[in-house]
């Protein structure tokens, strides 16, 4: 392979292979190559180059010419409004939550007597720990429960279940 | 018959000559890159795999215009050469 006299035409046979070379020259560049095997041989090495490149060359420099310089970002009012958004925030959650208290303590009366009922049951569990005093007033705390069955299992005798039990006499017995 | 030239054909046009040079494979022509000095591969990568031009190589090795301008076409017949030996 020989190279082309024509210098000017293999200057810009990089720029022809990386499509930057304006329609004009373009246009040049291409019947010169029509006629020219040195250039066109040549033209083939740089696709060669460019297919033979394992990985693509990174210009690393270049890249951090290209990195506009580091600036601290003006906070002033935009701090502002990010303290005021967080206030908002935190005031919301607040409010939801309370008004998520309140309706639960609202709207599930049963419940409510339910745990107090249970808290009482609990405390007599832990009778052993209580001192007189303790003692005299879970009695009156005991008295005042309304939430009494209606019906003590103990005043169910074996008598009243058999009594339960036992099937309806048809009516033709009894004539 | 009378051919235009249309954008993109500039890289289309000669796919026989890529074809014939690609086929004597990859990587003679990897080998031929290797083959040369540290400051001419440098240019001629910059130069052909980045499109850079001789000003702006100048500026990332250092050098002149001119100085990276030799160093393109020292590497680009020393890669011919080494092709042409094989």
């Amino acid at each position: 392979m020989n190279d082309c006299q024509n210098v000017e035409i293999r200057e810009v046979l990089p720029e022809l292979v990386h499509g930057t070379l304006p329609a004009a020259e373009l246009a040049r560049v291409q019947q010169h190559l029509v006629a020219c095997d040195d250039c066109a041989a040549e033209l083939a090495i740089i696709r060669a180059v460019l297919g033979s490149a394992a990985v693509p060359a990174l210009n690393v420099e270049r890249i951090a010419a290209a990195i506009p310089p580091y600036r601290r970002r003006q906070l002033g009012m935009r701090r502002a409004y990010l303290e005021l958004a967080a206030a908002c925030l935190i005031g919301a959650v607040g409010i939801s939550t309370f008004a998520l208290h309140n309706a639960r303590n609202s709207t599930a009366p049963v419940t409510a007597g339910a745990s107090a009922v249970a808290t009482q049951g609990l405390a007599l569990v832990n009778t052993s720990d209580l001192s007189d005093d303790g003692l005299a007033q879970l009695t009156r705390d005991l008295d005042k429960l309304q939430a009494m069955p209606t019906v003590d299992p103990e005043s169910v005798t074996p008598a009243a279940l058999e009594d339960a039990a036992e099937p309806a006499t048809p009516a033709g017995d009894s004539a | 018959m009378v051919a235009t030239v249309e954008e993109g054909d500039a890289v289309t046009t000669f796919d026989a000559l890529d074809t014939m040079v690609a086929d004597e494979s990859m990587v003679r022509v990897r080998q031929a890159v290797e083959t040369l000095s540290q400051k001419q591969r440098e240019v001629f990568t910059l130069r052909l795999e980045q499109g850079l031009s001789y000003k702006e190589i100048a500026e990332l090795v250092g050098s002149t215009e001119g100085a990276a301008r030799v160093h393109y076409h020292n590497a680009m017949r020393a890669v011919k050469e080494f092709l042409d030996d094989e």
